[in-house]
C-alpha cells in the first residue's frame, strides 16, 4: 500500500466528503479493494470457525408449554447445570398443549445447529420426524417427563420407574382414605405417553399388592391439562358418580383443580383429589385439610439431570449405551436401562407442614 | 363489484409482496439461519402446506358469503381415516379417494344443513366442529397411531428431484386450479355472485344453494388432501390432530384480502398471505421468539387485516364514531 494514496484518501476524508471518482482511484491505486473484500470474507470466514470451536455448547429446552411453574422450575435446574458444565441453554416454546406448535418450535431449532434438545414431548409420535433430523446433524436429544418413540432420541429422564409413581399415588391416595374406594384417573388427553404407563402401573400394582386392593377405579376422564376443564370434570363427575371416593390424578394442574371442586362443592372429608401437584398450588388445601397428602419430585433436579446428561453425552465425557452410569451431582449414580431410560427416581411426600420442596419427606 | 375495488385489490396483493420481502430481510437480520434454501422450504413446508390447502378450500367457502371452521376436524377424520386404512394394508390409491370421499360429504353435510334450513353457517360449522372431532376421537380409540407405510407419508415427507417439497409443489398446484376456476371459469363468476348478493344472483338464474353446497364440498375435499399431508409431515395420527391451526387458517384467508363477508378476493392473495405468514413464523422461530408473542402477532394481523379490508380508514372510523356520539341524546 502506497503512503500516497493514504495521504489522499485521508485528505479527501477530512474535507468532508469524498467523489465516486475519488473513492476508485483512492482504493484502486492502494490496491485495497481486493484485500479488502478478500479479507472481510476470510475474516468471517475465521470468525465462524472460531465461534464452532469456542462457543459453549448450545442447549434447547422446550417445555410441554411456556409459563407453567414445573416447566420454569426444570428450566432454572437446566440452567443451573448449563452453568456448571459451560453451556448456554436457550428456552422456547408455545403458549398452550399445542402438539403441531411444538413441532414447529423444534423445526426452527434444527437449523440452529443445537448440541442438545431437553424436550417434555406433547407427542409420542409427532415430533419424532423433525428431531431424527436434528440428531442425524449431530444433536443429542434428551427427552424429559413424557417421551417420544426411541427413534427420536438418546435418552428419556424418567422421573421414577412407572411402579414406583404409582406406589407414590396409592400410598398418597390411602393417606387421604385409609379404607380406599371408587377412583376416577384423571389424564390430560387419551395420548400422552406416561399418563398411558401411570395407568397401567396403578392397575398392575393393585392387581399384585392387597394393600391396595381396597380402590377400585372406575373410570378415566380427560381434562387437558388445563384447570377449568379439571374443575368443571371434577365437578360433574362428583354428580355422575355420587360415590367416588377419591380422584387421582398425574397431572399437576388438575390435581389442585379438583381439590378446589371438591372444595367448592362442600364435599371436603368425603371426597379427595391427589396424586401429583406442585406444592405452590396446594398448600391451601392441605391447610384446610381438603387434601391430606399427594407426591412429586423436584422438577429443578429433573431439568437438572436431563440438561446434565444431554451435555456429558454431546461432549463424548459419558456413553449413552444401556448399562451406563452416569454421576450427577446432588442426585446420586443413575443408570441408563435397556430401552435409554434413566430415572430421576426421588419420590417426595408433601403432607400439612411439609408443604414444600425442603421440607417434603422423601418416600421410604 | 365496484369500480374502485379491483385497482384496491391490487394494491393490497403489492403491499402483500413488499411485506414478505421486509419479512424475509428482518429475518435473514435477526437470524444467520435462515437465509438458506432448504431452510426456507422445509419451514414454509411445515408451516404453509397442510394450512394453505385448508385455506383455499376455506376461500371457496368464504367467497360464497358463508364460513366452515370445521374444516380442522374433518381433517383430523381423514388423518384417523388413514390410520384404519393403513392398518386394513389398504393399497394408498384407494386409501386416497376413499378418504376425500368422506371428507367431501364431511363439507357436504355442512353445506346443506346451511342452505336446506337456512342456519347461520358459524353456527352450524361450530357445532360440526364439535361433532367431527368427536367422531375421530371415537374411531381412534385410545392412543396415536404411527405405522403408517411409506407411500402414505411420501406426499409430505418427500421433495421433487429432491429440491422442493412435494406438499408445496402441491399446494401451488392447487393454487393454480383455485385461481382458474375461481377467476376463470363461469363457476367462479357464480361463486363471487353468490357471495355479493344471493338475491340478485338467484334471480338473474344462478343456482345458489347448489353453488354454496359446493363450495362446502371443496372446503371437505382440501380438509382431506391436508389430511395427506399432514401425516406425511408428523408420520402419525391422533384425534385432536390440528385443533389450533383455525386461527393461522383464518388469517390466511383475510390478510389474503378476501372479504370475510363473501364476493370479494382473490387466490394469489391469498397464496401471497400464506408466504408472508410462513416466513413471519420462520423469522420469529430461528429468532426464538416466545410462543405467546407468536400468537399475538398472528392475532394482530387478522385484525388489522380485517379492518383495512372493511375500507376502515382512520377518517371513516373516526366519522362513524362521531356519528355515533351525534346520534346519542
Amino acid at each position: 500500500m502506497h503512503h500516497k494514496d493514504i495521504h489522499d484518501l485521508a485528505v479527501a476524508l477530512d474535507r468532508g466528503g469524498i467523489s465516486r471518482r475519488g473513492w476508485l482511484q483512492a482504493m484502486l491505486g492502494s490496491g485495497l479493494s481486493l484485500p479488502v473484500i478478500g479479507g472481510l470474507l476470510a475474516d468471517t470466514g475465521v470468525m465462524l470457525g472460531r465461534a464452532d470451536a469456542a462457543t459453549p455448547l448450545r442447549v434447547f429446552n422446550v417445555p410441554k408449554f411456556t409459563g407453567f411453574v414445573f416447566f420454569e422450575l426444570a428450566r432454572a435446574g437446566g440452567e443451573q447445570a448449563c452453568k456448571e458444565l459451560g453451556a448456554q441453554q436457550t428456552y422456547v416454546g408455545t403458549t398452550t398443549a399445542d402438539v403441531e406448535g411444538q413441532v414447529s418450535v423444534l423445526q426452527n431449532i434444527v437449523p440452529q445447529k443445537p448440541d442438545a434438545i431437553v424436550l417434555a414431548a406433547l407427542d409420542l409420535n409427532a415430533p419424532v420426524p423433525t428431531l431424527k433430523q436434528a440428531r442425524q446433524r449431530g444433536a443429542v436429544v434428551i427427552t424429559f417427563d413424557s417421551d417420544v418413540a426411541e427413534a427420536g432420541r438418546d435418552l428419556f429422564i424418567n422421573m421414577a420407574p412407572f411402579e414406583v409413581q404409582a406406589r407414590a399415588m396409592l400410598e398418597s391416595a390411602l393417606a387421604n382414605a385409609p379404607e380406599g374406594g371408587k377412583a376416577i384417573w384423571i389424564a390430560p388427553t387419551p395420548t400422552v405417553a406416561n399418563f398411558i404407563s401411570q395407568k397401567k402401573a396403578l392397575d398392575a400394582l393393585i392387581a399384585k399388592d392387597p394393600k391396595y386392593q381396597s380402590i377400585q377405579f372406575i373410570d378415566t376422564l380427560y381434562a387437558n391439562d388445563d384447570p377449568d376443564k379439571s374443575y368443571s370434570v371434577g365437578t360433574s363427575a362428583m354428580q355422575a358418580h355420587p360415590d367416588v371416593r377419591l380422584f387421582i390424578s398425574g397431572s399437576g394442574i388438575s390435581t389442585p383443580a379438583i381439590n378446589k371442586a371438591i372444595q367448592d362443592t362442600g364435599k371436603s372429608g368425603q371426597v379427595f383429589a391427589t396424586g401429583f401437584a406442585l406444592p405452590s398450588t396446594m398448600k391451601t388445601y392441605l391447610d384446610s385439610g381438603t387434601c391430606k397428602q399427594y407426591a412429586l419430585w423436584s422438577p429443578y433436579k429433573f431439568g437438572y439431570m436431563a440438561t446434565y446428561c444431554g451435555i456429558l453425552i454431546k461432549s463424548g465425557k459419558v456413553a449413552k449405551t444401556p448399562g451406563t452410569e452416569i454421576d450427577i451431582p446432588t442426585i446420586g449414580k443413575r443408570t441408563i436401562e435397556d430401552t435409554g431410560i434413566a430415572n430421576l427416581n426421588s419420590m417426595l411426600f408433601f403432607t400439612k407442614g411439609h408443604d414444600d420442596f425442603e421440607s417434603a419427606r422423601p418416600m421410604g | 363489484m365496484t369500480a374502485a375495488a379491483a385497482p384496491r385489490a391490487f394494491v393490497w396483493e403489492l403491499t402483500l409482496a413488499v411485506l414478505i420481502l421486509l419479512a424475509a430481510i428482518w429475518a435473514s437480520l435477526t437470524s444467520p439461519f435462515y437465509l438458506s434454501f432448504d431452510q426456507i422450504t422445509f419451514s414454509l413446508q411445515q408451516s404453509v402446506a397442510v394450512v394453505g390447502l385448508i385455506a383455499l378450500g376455506l376461500v371457496a367457502v368464504v367467497v360464497v358469503g358463508e364460513i366452515d371452521i370445521s374444516l380442522p376436524a374433518i381433517l383430523a377424520l381423514g388423518n384417523i381415516l388413514f390410520m384404519h386404512l393403513a392398518v386394513m394394508n389398504c393399497p394408498i390409491w384407494l386409501a386416497v379417494p376413499l378418504v376425500l370421499v368422506v371428507c367431501a360429504l364431511a363439507g357436504l353435510f355442512n353445506g346443506l344443513l346451511v342452505v336446506a334450513f337456512g342456519l347461520p353457517s358459524l353456527a352450524v360449522t361450530l357445532g360440526a366442529m364439535g361433532a367431527y372431532r368427536a367422531l375421530a376421537l371415537l374411531l381412534a380409540g385410545q392412543e396415536g397411531f404411527a405405522d403408517f407405510p411409506a407411500d402414505y407419508l411420501w406426499l409430505g415427507s418427500s421433495s421433487v428431484a429432491d429440491v422442493l417439497p412435494a406438499s408445496l409443489v402441491l399446494v401451488a398446484l392447487a393454487a393454480l386450479l383455485f385461481g382458474f376456476v375461481m377467476h376463470g371459469t363461469v363457476l367462479g363468476r357464480c361463486f363471487f355472485a353468490c357471495g355479493l348478493n344471493a338475491r340478485a344472483a338467484r334471480l338473474s338464474g344462478v343456482r345458489v344453494r347448489l353453488v354454496k353446497t359446493t363450495a362446502f364440498t371443496i372446503g371437505g375435499v382440501m380438509a382431506g388432501l391436508a389430511s395427506l399431508v399432514y401425516i406425511g409431515q408428523f408420520q402419525s395420527a391422533r384425534a385432536d390432530n390440528a385443533s389450533d391451526i383455525l386461527l393461522f387458517v383464518v388469517t390466511a384467508v383475510v390478510l389474503g384480502g378476501v372479504d370475510i363477508f363473501g364476493g370479494r378476493g382473490n387466490v394469489v392473495g391469498v397464496l401471497l398471505s400464506l408466504l408472508l405468514l410462513g416466513t413471519l413464523k420462520n423469522g420469529m422461530g430461528l429468532a426464538n421468539v416466545a410462543g405467546s408473542v407468536q400468537t399475538l402477532v398472528i392475532g394482530t394481523l387478522l385484525i388489522v387485516s380485517v379492518l383495512i379490508a372493511q375500507g376502515g380508514s382512520w377518517t371513516g372510523a373516526f366519522r362513524r364514531l362521531r356519528i355515533r356520539a351525534a346520534s346519542k341524546p
